[in-house]
């Protein structure tokens, strides 16, 4: 591994020196005229697909990851940066529970501190249907081996004071599904970690460099067009998010995938209120405060397809109108910023990490609005598949192939709160 | 925010009153028993989720049909 390492004793030695002695975190190079992988997408999931495939399979040769944009700039630093795994199947449950465990030991296998933060995650029921949901989630998940709680109104009160759990309210809190060892860590840490882990292991980070076409000849992928020039290979994985079906139709296929734009928005820096993140399906909004001390909130999904990171005004509005129900004291606080990603949702809101009907092209995408919390997870089984050309036991459900035999996986329960 | 025309009210509302349907003119199988797997899961699932001009689907609160109409999604 090239580089230094980052250590209490760099820091010393660093330190000494004014901090003008570190090197670039990663290395910048020139596009190559050839790779034996190309990774399109340089988001948290391209560069873990890097980041794994090179320690994991050096063998495969030398990669490149192309990002049109810079590094952890789409979705990665678009999102509200929730962690959990409690979700409902068990095909599902596995891939997020195996990511959740990569996440635990992150920061010290990338040598990067990515503000893993395991302070739980709440799921909050407001109904009757909302608590049989929950239960029946949280039975499934004792199942999986994934730690999850049910609480009654009473103990998530105890838990989490702030949250008005009176019955007076239009949708009072009945209780909630509660997992431990659920949390939020850093976006741009985890972008920023992974390409310096990658870079370290020999993998050419191109930055501002934009697939515009495919040559695919014998159905075989032969070569990527791109703005900077032609880029020969024989495997390309795509992990592009939104943009998955823009790059799908150079390969002259179709995906069972819609891009909608998902706004979120930060408040102020305030005192710590929160100390864990709140879900709720029902009224649709959820929170966390950051480190910073903003309250991040996150809204839904816009209806319309759009590739324009914006989305509506009235989505906001029913978002803060949530807020305020769950948390009264919170409706004079100050919003800050505003945003929205481009998530790239399938009909059973599962992800797809699939071969496609072109020979050595690969697709890693359809995570839709929770894509952030899988990011070791899908770059670690999606690096398999590239290697292999097979998926592995996890990955073998999420094929595209699904949407042809049926075999759906309905995740919208679990993920039912765009996040 | 979208303001809509309906042609059925034969007002221009408000895109909360609408519903949207995706993405137009996807032809229906005519014999749906006939076809394979293949051909009926593209019809019900692949879309070609257009980055740019297409047709697609607003359906009003207070209409019977649908109403089709151009969009951008690159707006």
């Amino acid at each position: 591994m090239r580089g230094q390492n980052y250590s209490l004793w760099s820091l010393l030695k660093h330190g000494f020196k004014n901090h003008q002695t570190w090197e670039p975190a990663w290395e910048r190079v020139a596009l190559k005229p050839s790779y034996d992988v190309v990774i399109v997408g340089g988001g948290g999931h391209g560069l873990a697909t890097a980041y794994y495939l090179a320690k994991n399979h050096p063998q495969v040769g030398r990669i490149a990851v192309l990002e049109k944009g810079y590094l952890g700039g789409g979705n990665t630093a678009r999102n509200t940066t929730i962690v959990r795994s409690n979700y409902l199947w068990d095909e599902s449950a596995a891939i997020y529970e195996h990511s959740l465990k990569l996440w635990e030991g992150l920061t010290e296998d990338l040598n990067f501190n990515v503000m893993f933060s395991q302070r739980g995650v709440f799921n909050l029921g407001h109904t009757l249907q909302d608590m049989r949901d929950i239960e029946r989630r949280v039975n499934a998940n004792a199942l999986q081996g994934i730690d999850a709680h049910v609480l009654n109104a009473r103990e998530v009160k105890e838990k989490i004071p702030q949250l008005d759990c009176s019955r007076s309210r239009r949708y009072p809190v009945l209780g909630a599904s509660w997992q431990p060892r659920a949390g939020i860590a850093h976006h741009d840490a985890v972008a920023r970690g992974f390409a310096r882990a990658a870079s370290r292991l020999g993998v050419d980070l191109i930055e501002g460099c934009e697939v515009t076409g495919m040559d695919i000849s014998g159905g075989k992928i032969r070569g990527l067009q791109t703005n900077l020039g032609m880029v020969k290979t024989e495997r390309v994985g795509c992990v592009a998010a939104g943009h998955s079906s823009v790059l799908a139709k150079m390969a002259g296929l179709r995906m069972p995938l819609e891009s909608h734009p998902l706004q979120a928005f930060v408040s102020e820096s305030m005192q710590r209120v929160i100390d864990t993140v709140i879900m709720s399906n029902a009224v649709h909004g959820y929170l966390s405060q950051s480190d910073k001390g903003e309250l991040v909130i996150g809204a839904g999904i816009d209806s319309y397809l759009g590739y324009g990171q914006r989305g509506s005004p009235h989505v906001i509005e029913h978002t803060a109108a949530a807020i305020i129900e769950l948390f009264p004291q919170f409706s004079r606080v100050r919003m800050n910023r505003q945003w929205g990603g481009i998530v790239d949702v399938t009909p059973d809101a599962c992800p797809i990490i699939s071969k496609t009907a072109v020979q050595g092209l690969f697709f890693n995408c359809g995570w839709g609005t929770g894509g952030f919390k899988a990011t070791p997870g899908s770059g670690h089984v999606f690096a398999d598949m590239l290697a292999q050309g097979e998926p592995n036991a996890l990955a073998r459900s999420f094929s595209v192939d699904r949407f042809h035999t049926g075999h759906l996986i309905d995740e919208h329960g679990a993920a039912g709160v765009a996040h | 925010m979208f303001l809509l025309h309906c042609p059925h009210c034969g007002e221009t509302r408000d895109e909360e009153e609408f519903s949207n349907a995706g993405e137009a003119y996807i032809p229906r199988p005519l014999q749906p028993e006939a076809v394979d797997d293949a051909t009926w899961g593209d019809y019900v699932f692949m879309r070609r989720n257009t980055k740019g001009w297409f047709w697609e689907q607003w359906q009003h609160t207070a209409a019977i049909a649908p109403r089709t109409s151009p969009w951008c999604s690159c707006a």
